[in-house]
């Protein structure tokens, strides 16, 4: 065990719908200034996991640590305490500017009035300045990613939580979102990414996690993952 | 608020200061429901159009605000420039203990509170009878006058209804283009990404609904004011829904859409009360709410954006037949 309590902390976490258990028993461990990504196939429980982490469902059984701590019990708490998302179905302020979408997010940190420039930046560094005026609606998809992602940035998070962030990207989107998630790395941001993307995914990250149906099969190393029986027979549906 | 409100607002405060030297008695009597329902619609503007939470119960705020200003004027002859603004003060106040519980709650309980909270109003008013004189009620309310020398009572209540309304108005122009407006319209896009950026969504649309009481218990006790006579029946159910019927038909993408919601109502409520025992002999105030309800589902399916999308539409149409082509098709989102 380091020192320093993980950022973020799963313990024995389950999580069940009816009767379908969509996470069983997971434990994951993210460090400071780690980007750590979670593959799986479809239907994996990844996207349950990140909202268990983010405060957004309740584990059935087990616990959340953020910083060694319990996670606090609404998600507008974890925020303030340094956490932020995105979401794979993209939730975008639609009756809102693509700056003002951004310049909510600054203003939500509750530390006063913000110059508008300061929200301009969060669009630059994600290659979206000149859509400031648009509605989200009038962006293309992978765009709409792009802007979600300033949005979640413009928080200044200790700890990121990504699902899909390439999902819908053009090949230069994603390179250029591969080098963001690098230069957050080297500014201390902690990042799990959930990305169907290998190639992206291991690209980044430090640490390759693995679900399947539910069950964390493998945490390894980036260059580990293609040669590793347990992924490539779930990635193959072979049981 | 951007530089066409403030000229808007303007030249709207011209126009009622004129009115009187123009208009005839019936026609400012039209104008001072316009601010009276107006005030009260602006809320739900707010409170619908950016926060997405609905109350089926506003009628009951403005009938505390006009029952409580009322009844102070009458039985403790407090002077009505209080009694006015207690009665903003206590629909405020009830707006807040009633919201309190239920907005941490997912899901549309407010529709369903703010209802409950409307038939125990009634409820009251009919049967505390030594406080509120019962379904007779009571008159002789006591009048607030402005230190102008101006003629006929009309003009009087006019003035002191668009004071009042041009405040709400300018006040809720601002709200939306500043930064709790911003929450506002975050949280009625996405609750979830709002909290996650930090947002107390709870306290926000708490908040919200909590001015919007106020602003109904302003309209109504300004309404005591002017009517200086008072019983429960005009509060009930139905006015809670044209309240609602104001907003969405003016529009709950923007604050003028209260004004215009309001004053296309009230004069389609004067003008089918005037003429349509001529044109349907026999015929009750039954069917002009079911022309009302019908006007709603139209504007509903048709214009969501309400008449003030409408206008604007029409001027964005204008302009860009004027201008560039446009990239893209510029969503409504007037202040
Ligand atoms: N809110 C919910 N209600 C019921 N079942 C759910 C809910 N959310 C997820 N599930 C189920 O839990 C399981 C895991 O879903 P999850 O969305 O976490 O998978 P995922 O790994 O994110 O998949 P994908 O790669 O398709 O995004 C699935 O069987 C899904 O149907
Ligand atoms: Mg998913």
């Amino acid at each position: 065990m380091p020192a320093e309590p993980a950022v973020v902390e799963a313990r024995g976490v389950w999580r069940e719908f009816g009767g379908v258990v969509a996470l069983r028993d997971v434990d994951l461990a993210v460090r400071e200034g780690e980007i750590v990504a979670l593959i799986g196939p479809n239907g994996a429980g990844k996207t349950t996991l990140l909202n268990v982490l983010s405060c957004v469902l309740p584990p059935t059984r087990g616990q959340v640590l953020f910083r060694g701590r319990p996670l606090p019990c609404r998600p507008h708490r974890a925020a303030r305490a340094g956490l932020t998302r995105t979401f794979q179905d993209l939730q975008l302020f639609g009756s809102l500017s693509a700056l003002d979408n951004v310049l909510v997010a600054r203003e939500a940190r509750g530390k006063g009035a913000v110059p508008r420039g300061d929200a301009d930046r969060f669009l630059e560094t994600v290659g979206l300045a000149r859509r400031a005026r648009d509605h989200p609606d009038a962006l293309p998809f992978g765009q709409r990613r792009l802007l979600e992602l300033a949005r979640a940035l413009a928080t200044e998070p200790m700890l990121l939580l990504l699902d899909e962030p390439a999902a819908g990207l053009s090949t230069p989107e994603r390179t250029a979102l591969a080098e963001r998630l690098c230069g957050l790395r080297d500014v201390g941001v902690t990042v799990l990414l959930v990305e169907h993307d290998l190639e992206l995914a291991l690209g980044v990250a430090d640490r390759v996690v693995v679900l399947d149906q539910g069950v964390k099969i493998a945490d390894l190393p980036p260059d580990a993952v293609r040669g590793d029986e347990r992924v490539i027979a779930a990635y193959l549906g072979v049981a | 608020m951007t530089r066409g409100d403030v000229t808007a607002v303007g030249v709207l405060a011209a126009l009622i200061a004129l009115a009187p030297l123009v208009a005839s008695g019936y026609q400012l009597s039209i104008l001072i429901s316009t601010g009276l329902y107006g005030i009260a619609t602006i809320g739900l503007v707010l409170l619908v159009g950016l926060a997405r939470q609905v109350s089926l119960g506003h009628a009951a705020f403005f009938g505390l605000g006009a029952y409580v200003s009322g009844l102070l004027a009458t039985r403790a002859g407090i002077s009505p420039w209080l009694t006015i603004p207690a009665g903003a003060l206590a629909a405020m106040a009830v707006a807040y203990v009633v919201g309190r519980p239920v907005l941490r709650l997912h899901g549309h309980y407010l529709a369903m509170a703010t209802l409950g909270l409307g038939i125990v109003f009634q409820v009251v008013l009919n049967e505390w009878v030594d406080l509120t004189r019962g379904p007779s009620g009571f008159g002789s309310i006591p009048t607030a006058t402005l230190p102008l020398p101006i003629a006929g009572g009309e003009t009087a209540s006019l003035y002191l209804v668009w004071l009042a309304a041009l405040a709400v108005l300018a006040l809720s122009l601002w709200l939306v283009r500043s930064s709790p407006g911003r929450a506002l319209r975050a949280i009625g896009d996405s609750e979830v990404a709002s909290e996650l950026l930090g947002l107390h969504t709870a306290d926000w649309k708490l908040r919200v609904f909590t001015l919007s009481g106020a602003y109904a218990g302003l309209a109504g006790a300004l309404y005591a004011n002017y009517v200086t006579f008072l019983s429960p029946q005009p509060f009930g159910f139905i006015f809670s829904l044209e309240l609602l019927v104001m907003a969405v038909v003016g529009g709950l993408a923007s604050v003028w859409g209260g004004m215009v919601g309001a004053f296309t109502l009230v004069v389609l409520t004067e003008t089918l009360r005037r003429s349509l025992p001529e044109w349907l002999p026999g015929s009750s105030g039954e069917l002009e709410l079911v022309l009302f309800g019908v006007a709603l589902a139209a504007m509903v399916l048709l214009r969501p954006t309400g008449l003030v999308g409408l206008a604007a539409a029409g001027l964005g149409r204008a302009r860009s037949l004027r201008a560039a082509p446009a990239t893209a098709e510029e969503p409504l989102h007037a202040g």
